[in-house]
């Protein structure tokens, strides 16, 4: 028999938890259109079993302790078992003591620095070696090896930093400088660090600045009069909606590594933008924390099916080695650390605020949280040039 | 804050202990349940080279670097551990389930390294493993640090003492019975601690005047 409550048409409910408002609410709002999209497609389609995904929505405006309240509320009033959400390291440690506790399951879309298994757990964003190890043997081959450090205060630019310097020092390179701004940074917190960067004047700037003050820092760069052909800014998590955020002055010409951009060349990346667009609006972008939304509410879907149930348990085991063609190119779960099989990729924001995908992984990479030591060689038979 | 977080310097190296964590060879000692498994599995996410075995073995096989031992149950199973806690073969991370002054008296007299609690959680694995691991290190070098001293103050007490020797029985001052010992080393390839010790042996036999 299914679980939860009532008959045979009941809705399967679960919980989705990003941001509206705040300092990430950028991107969180993007994964929330992911999450949305994916479920009306899967109850436009007969829903899992002919019961629908029904949507319980709360709005955490990117506060860690709204966060576990609505994980706590989701979990306990609401007597939900699944929920969908987080973008932020701090957010996802928030609601994990909740989740774990009810022996419930959380998917988190988002890139983060490793370094966790949960079973209560499916990690659906890049995990450094399908990101940071890619950026950084690019940005070393094509701009040089003096880079400079800048990200927002907290865990995740912290180990983010920890490996790129690890990868820098490795092949004799060096880093200049390493420099945090608050969370709720205000423009003038990156003076600064613009003088610093005009001062040591380095060839890479790796940027861990996340949210809206993403914008903030490549406008600043830009009213420097800095040149992103001789000193880039390189990111993991720099995408289509800080693009859209900051505007194509200040974000051409600048890097980041991502599983998936929106200008993927596939027919179900084509079919998902459109889609997307259709939905949300034609001025609306899709992005890697979009898509590892979408697919991961695909995944659990596949899962459902096969189970009829939602307790973790049952779920956890069918979603083990589950795969889905996923835009981006088939993803898996992998067994071993629930983290997911990716497909590094290399953009470039071109004239028109798109990613030029310059480098593509020609397989997708296992993922492995827990590497403390990356190394160049791990991944360069993997990725290779893109023909163009 | 800034202090927390520029607590690592720009391009500062990450630890060797840290880095070298996938090359540790870790021996679980635990029997075959849940626990031991979701233990094991998450040394092998973790990337160690692990092995698991029960009952407790009777030898330590050789090359562990770190062993998990489940406490209760090894001395539940009554058999004899061989665990030399004054010279430990490897760093030891203990896992308990009570914490009464039975189990935490093991615990020191176990001298471990790191205690972790069931049911095992992967939270936590990682630090207290690199923790162990990395103490269990510094506490071997200091250990041999001293031993290295203890062998040199005996040293220098053994030179003392042949050095009083000659001098009571040769008429010589300090520096000439040292240069003497030297010289003597020096001729018959040995050093001089083995000559202090040839030194203060025949005076024995001889019984010279010893100070």
């Amino acid at each position: 028999m299914a679980s939860g409550r009532g008959g045979s048409s009941e809705p399967w409910r679960v919980g989705v938890l990003f941001s509206q408002s705040g300092f990430s609410a950028v991107i969180e709002r993007t994964q929330f259109n992911g999450t949305i999209l994916a479920i009306e497609e899967i109850n436009a389609a007969g829903g899992i079993g002919g019961r629908p995904i029904e949507p319980v929505v709360y709005d955490p405006g990117s506060d860690f302790i709204s966060f576990r309240r609505y994980a706590e509320h989701l979990l306990g009033e609401e007597q939900v078992n699944v929920v969908f959400g987080c973008y932020t390291s701090g957010s996802r440690k928030a609601v994990l003591p909740a989740i774990e506790r009810k022996n419930a399951l959380l998917f988190y879309p988002t890139l983060y620095e490793g370094f966790e298994y949960s079973p209560n757990v499916i990690y659906t964003g890049a995990a450094p070696n399908q990101n940071s190890v890619q950026l950084a043997q690019y940005m070393m081959e094509n701009h040089g090896k003096r880079f400079f450090l800048v990200g927002s205060n907290y865990v995740y630019p912290y180990e983010s930093n920890r490996i790129m310097s690890d990868l820098v020092t490795e092949q004799g390179g060096k880093v200049v400088a390493e420099r945090y701004v608050r969370l709720n940074s205000e423009p003038a917190d990156f003076d600064r660090i613009i003088a610093e960067i005009a001062e040591t004047r380095p060839e890479v700037i790796f940027s861990t600045v996340v949210g809206q003050s993403t914008a903030q820092f490549y406008k600043a760069y830009r009213a420097a009069g800095f040149e992103p052909e001789t000193m880039p800014i390189a990111s993991l998590t720099t995408c289509e909606a800080e693009v859209a955020d900051m505007g194509v002055a200040a974000a051409r010409g600048h890097v980041t590594a991502a599983p998936y951009f929106e200008t993927v060349d596939s027919d179900a990346n084509r079919a998902f933008v459109a889609r997307y667009r259709e939905r949300f609006g034609a001025g609306e972008h899709t992005n890697m924390c979009c898509e590892a939304a979408y697919f991961q509410v695909y995944l659990f879907a596949r899962a459902l099916a096969a189970t009829n149930a939602l307790d973790a348990q049952s779920l956890r085991e069918a979603l083990l080695g589950i795969e889905f063609q996923a835009p981006q190119g088939p993803v898996r779960i992998d067994p071993d650390n629930h983290h997911t099989y990716l497909w590094p990729r290399i953009g470039r924001i071109d004239g028109n605020g798109a990613f030029e995908i310059v480098r593509e992984a020609s397989a997708w990479v296992k993922p492995d949280p827990y590497l403390v030591t990356h190394t160049l060689d791990d991944w360069s038979s993997a990725v290779g040039q893109v023909a163009i | 804050m800034a202090g927390l977080v520029r607590g690592r310097s720009p391009g500062a190296e990450t630890s060797e202990a840290l880095r070298n964590i996938r090359s540790l060879r870790v021996l679980v000692i635990h029997p075959h349940d849940e626990d031991g498994e979701e233990l094991l599995r998450h040394l092998k996410r973790i990337g160690c080279q692990t092995q698991a075995t029960w009952p407790p073995p009777k030898q330590l096989p050789p090359n562990v670097d770190v062993v998990f031992l489940s406490l209760r149950q090894v001395i539940e199973a009554q058999q004899s551990f061989p665990w030399k806690a004054d010279n430990p073969p490897a760093a030891l991370v203990v896992i308990v389930d009570y914490e009464n002054p039975v189990m935490v008296d093991a615990v020191l007299k176990l001298t471990a390294q790191a205690v972790i609690g069931l049911p095992i959680r992967p939270f936590g694995l990682l630090t207290n493993l690199v923790s162990a691991h990395a103490l269990f290190t510094r506490e071997r070098k200091l250990q041999r640090r001293i031993e290295k001293l203890e062998e040199k103050v005996k040293s220098i007490k053994r030179l003392n003492q042949a050095k009083e020797i000659l001098m009571k029985n040769h008429g010589l001052d300090e520096d000439e019975a040292y240069r003497m010992i030297r010289s003597q080393a020096m001729n018959k390839r040995m050093t001089t601690e083995a000559i202090a010790i040839a030194i203060i042996n025949a005076s024995e036999i001889l019984g010279l005047k010893q100070d």
